[in-house]
């Protein structure tokens, strides 16, 4: 007992909205223990966030609601505490100090108006009284710890090199470390990058050396490289410090790099939990068995993703959720384990080359102006520089890089959103770089985009048969009862109800959203599309449904892709050839599994590596690694 | 040595403006503003001189006033010239000797009509402008934290009461209730007959007990805006994640609020404090008419109705720049606030 901080029973959170009460969680239980990770894993509206507000006491109210339960609290030194019958004056003193807790979206989780010095400080001064002076010295080695700043010793060394005269003196060395110091804490959120403001996120939220951290999808809206460090920074922490950690996500691969033990949840209720390696190896709950195979794996082609769908039934039987593992039958099976083979791909990518190229871009520059103080431009900041490749009818491309790399520029660019300022786009034997309005509506017809939030991307007051109707208005196609029809079908064949076509965006979830794009981008039969990360904001289980949907419209209507994502894995389950861009250039282009297998580039094998695997092997060597340390 | 040493900070503090990108900024804004302002009296000019007649037409229509009286009178206003002569003849005599022209009905050079108008006009939009905001930033913070309360229901049912009522109708409500209660408020006017006796202190308080009705009738419209737009703002940054952050990290709810939530919805306030301050001297004639205020406000409208026009004109001038210079004070006011925005970015 001693050993469990966090002891969870019977929780249950009910949000009334409206006249409708919903059981966000229906009685759930769960341990954490000392020292140890528990992975919190479930798509988007499973409870796991409000799971952890709860912990926190953090649940906006009203709407929200801790209905029964309760949540057993120890600290090192203390008995266990009820943090649901603690007051609110309690509650503050242990979040930030016993508990503390980061979030998922860190461009906005930092007062914007506020540096991160006066935040971190604030956070430090709030649970212990210390003078300034010192708050500032531990707001550094906070800093230090979470390797936003090097060790002093390091700095000095750099200042040494930096500094011009030959020997500087031991002083000026320590007013240029100051100095160094200093300028981060005088920054401001916005000067930072997301990956920069998440370690200031974690340096605060381990400022008062809590005995649990809470992480909620910390790590979701970061390029995967950073990622990676950012989930070693947190190994590295909850060993050292010894401290507990809940780490929340929707991707069981990054499960499999940081938790030791594992809830699975699913509308509320946890179906499955136990060791990670246990999870991983032998999923009972269909559930499990769904998350573990729809997520793509870099090393394996396959022909079809399952999906969660594909191995469970839910039926409603009154008021209560049944969840039936689906029985499979061995030739579905056979379905589901299909890879595709090398010689297959090869063959495939001959007859692709083979064909002269659809579109062919020759040494594009795009850069965005820098204004001086006089409105003048002083210089460009190139987005996209000298890049030049060919897409062949009927190929995917796939284009990765991080974000900031260019990938977005060049897709606007190619769509002649953006203008360009050098170079050449050309587009069926056309040239497509400077083109007149009417042939740019025309080139338009056969060139569409599908964005990547579909939240933003559907006019929240067109119903979404309007909004797949409109490119069809826009370019006269056909009399109004032909146009009707072939909403229709559309809606059909990306898997909506024809019947729906009235309903407005907000009554759909993300996943059927995106079809809905998807539905609106086909609807003038354009020969090429481009997927400007199109499956980033959607749950892994309902990514899987919409990738295999991509990958039989383009056997269906023949159509030609650029896939761009920031995940390798996607890319490389969707592409035939993957071309790796860095800062504005190409650092890599060439057929899938080369890229993949044999990496020429040290920046292609970084992302490589970053890619959380999920693999037993990687388990059990981060076990074995933690067990001799 | 030692003043040598002292006096350069400050000198580059002072070097450091004058090649930064403030004052950059401001000087361009500047140049900018004078073309606006150039085009907007050419435009005000010849609106004004759309409306059929001139100031004289009234002084045709008396008998006793003889032909040749016009003749002289229409010669020294200038108003036998053509109009476009005149917009420049008028403007000429502002830039080379800073002359706004005379008042037709007054006699009197508009220039000093006006300065003696601006301290009542000033007092007044002063006070009802500090009077708003005391009054409505609180209420608005308090009905953003207690959304959906009772204290939230009564504040915004006081607020829309007040956005319905016109000056209009305040004004002579204000009237009624000083005339019932009379003699607790004065019905009209600055000072009291025996003002001119009165001690230094006296004086002030006399003033401001006559200020109370109007500044009241002015406020409660405005209040009921900005109260609104306060509680809105804050709401909004309530959602904000850095608030949850805020939370999270342990601090009393009254620091998340007062510290890390209000900074941030003072924004579109900043911007809306701009634009009042174009208001300042615009006078409200409503409320000066009814109290008998010898402000601003009621010049201008006697301005309007006899076709007085350089007085007007004038009058339009000064509003049009407090408005330039209220934008612009608000565009530096907002870099000073918020660290996001760019002085280069808002062009």
């Amino acid at each position: 007992m001693s050993d469990t901080i966090l002891d969870v029973r019977n929780l249950q959170i009910q949000f009334q909205i409206d006249d409708r009460l919903t059981h966000a969680v229906n009685g759930i239980s769960f341990a954490v223990k000392r020292g140890q990770t528990l992975g919190i894993v479930g798509e988007s509206g499973s409870g796991k966030s409000v799971t952890a507000l709860a912990v926190m006491g953090l649940i906006p109210c009203p709407p929200g609601k801790v209905a029964s339960g309760e949540i057993w609290f120890t600290t090192q030194d203390t008995a266990p505490v009820d943090l649901l019958t603690a007051t609110e004056t309690q509650m503050q003193q242990y979040r930030g100090d016993q508990i503390s807790m980061i979030f998922q979206e860190p461009m906005s989780s930092l007062n914007p108006v506020y540096t991160c010095g006066y935040q971190l400080i604030e956070a430090i001064r709030q649970h212990q009284t210390v003078p300034m002076p010192e708050a500032r010295r531990q707001a550094i080695s906070l800093l230090q710890e979470v390797k936003l700043l090097p060790s002093d010793e390091q700095m000095e060394q750099e200042c040494l090199k930096d500094l011009p005269d030959g020997k500087p003196s031991e002083r000026e060395v320590m007013q240029a470390v100051n100095q160094r110091k200093q300028a981060l804490l005088e920054r401001y959120p916005h000067e930072l990058s997301g990956g920069q403001i998440q370690r200031v996120m974690i340096a605060m939220a381990i400022s008062c050396n809590p005995t649990l951290l809470i992480a909620d999808e910390p790590t979701t809206a970061l390029d995967v490289t950073v990622q990676a460090t950012i989930l070693d920074l947190l190994r590295e922490l909850r060993d050292r410090r010894g401290m507990s950690i809940m780490f929340i996500t929707h991707d069981l691969g990054i499960i499999a790099e940081i938790a030791d033990t594992v809830a699975v949840m699913y509308q509320g209720k946890i179906v499955e939990s136990g060791e990670v390696l246990d999870i991983f190896a032998s999923p009972r709950h269909p559930y499990t068995k769904g998350l573990l195979s729809c997520r793509p794996r870099p090393q394996q082609r396959m022909r079809y993703l399952p999906t969660v769908s594909d191995f469970m039934e839910v039926k409603t039987e009154g008021n209560a959720i049944v969840i039936q593992p689906k029985v499979m039958t061995t030739a579905q099976r056979a379905h589901f384990t299909a890879e595709v083979t090398a010689e297959e791909m090869s063959q495939r990518l001959m007859t692709l080359e083979k064909q002269t190229p659809l579109l062919t871009v020759d040494s594009l520059q795009v850069g965005f102006p820098i204004h001086g103080a006089l409105g003048q431009t002083q210089r460009y900041v190139m987005a996209v520089n000298n890049v030049s490749f060919q897409v062949y009818p009927g190929e995917t491309l796939g284009l990765v890089g991080e974000s900031g790399c260019g990938k977005t520029t060049l897709s606007r660019t190619l769509l002649q959103l953006i203008k360009s300022m050098g170079g050449k786009m050309v587009f069926e034997g056309k040239d497509i770089t400077q083109l007149k309005p009417r042939d740019l509506r025309q080139l338009r017809r056969d060139m569409q985009i599908i964005f990547q939030d579909p939240f933003s991307s559907l006019d929240p007051r067109t119903s979404i048969g309007d909004a797949v109707m409109e490119p069809l208005n826009i370019h006269q196609v056909e009399t109004r009862r032909d146009r009707q029809q072939r909403v229709s079908y559309l809606l059909d064949r990306v898997g909506i109800d024809p019947a729906c076509s009235k309903r407005y965006p907000h009554e759909f979830s993300g996943g059927q959203r995106q079809r809905v794009c998807i539905a609106r981008a086909l609807a003038l039969n354009p020969k090429f599309i481009i997927c400007d990360e199109s499956v980033s904001a959607l749950d892994v289980s309902v990514q899987a449904q919409v990738l295999n949907l991509l990958k039989e419209l383009q056997a269906e209507f023949k159509l030609t892709y650029i896939f761009i994502s920031h995940d390798l894995s996607v890319v490389k389950f969707m592409s035939d050839r993957i071309m790796v861009m860095n800062q504005g250039k190409i650092e890599e282009l060439g057929p899938a599994d080369r890229v993949y297998n044999q990496p020429q580039q040290a920046y292609t094998r970084q992302l490589i590596a970053a890619i959380p695997t999920g693999s037993l092997q990687s388990i059990r060597d981060r076990q074995a690694q933690r067990a001799s340390s | 040595m030692t003043a040598q040493s002292s006096l350069q900070p400050i000198l580059q503090k002072i070097i450091g403006f004058f090649q930064g990108e403030t004052l950059g900024y401001v000087v361009r804004r500047l140049l900018q503003a004078s073309l606006t302002i150039l085009l907007a009296s050419a435009l005000s000019f010849f609106i004004i001189q759309l409306a059929p007649g001139d100031y004289l037409d009234a002084l045709r229509q008396n008998p006793q006033i003889s032909e040749e009286t016009i003749k002289g009178l229409q010669q020294r206003f200038g108003l036998d010239k053509p109009i476009l002569e005149q917009y420049f003849l008028w403007l000429k005599q502002i830039l080379t000797q800073g002359d706004f022209g005379i008042s037709f009905a007054y006699q009197r050079p508009v220039a000093a009509l006006l300065w003696e108008r601006v301290p009542a006009t000033l007092l007044i939009a002063l006070a009802s402008l500090g009077v708003t905001w005391a009054i409505a930033i609180p209420l608005g913070v308090l009905g953003a934290v207690q959304q959906n309360q009772w204290s939230d229901r009564l504040i915004r049912t006081l607020s829309y009461i007040g956005q319905g009522f016109p000056t209009l109708i305040t004004g002579l409500l204000l009237l009624f209730f000083a005339q019932l209660t009379s003699p607790l408020f004065p019905v009209g006017g600055m000072t009291s007959i025996e003002h001119e006796d009165l001690t230094p202190l006296g004086k002030i308080l006399d003033i401001a007990w006559h200020m109370v009705l109007p500044t009241i009738a002015l406020s409660i419209t405005s209040f009921a805006g900005l109260q609104r737009i306060m509680r809105g703002e804050l709401l909004d940054v309530l959602r904000q994640d850095y608030v949850r952050t805020a939370r999270a990290k342990g601090l009393p709810e009254n620091k998340v609020i007062y510290v890390h939530a209000l900074r941030n919805a003072v924004n579109p306030l900043i911007t809306l404090l701009g634009f009042e301050f174009a208001g300042l001297l615009g006078g409200a004639f409503i409320t000066e008419t009814y109290f008998n205020w010898p402000g601003l406000g009621r010049l201008t409208l006697q301005a309007v109705q006899n076709q007085d026009i350089y007085l007007l004109m004038a009058s339009l001038m000064m509003g049009a720049v407090l408005l330039i210079i209220g934008n612009l004070l608000a565009d530096l006011l907002l870099t000073a606030v918020d660290p996001r925005i760019k002085l280069s970015d808002m062009q």
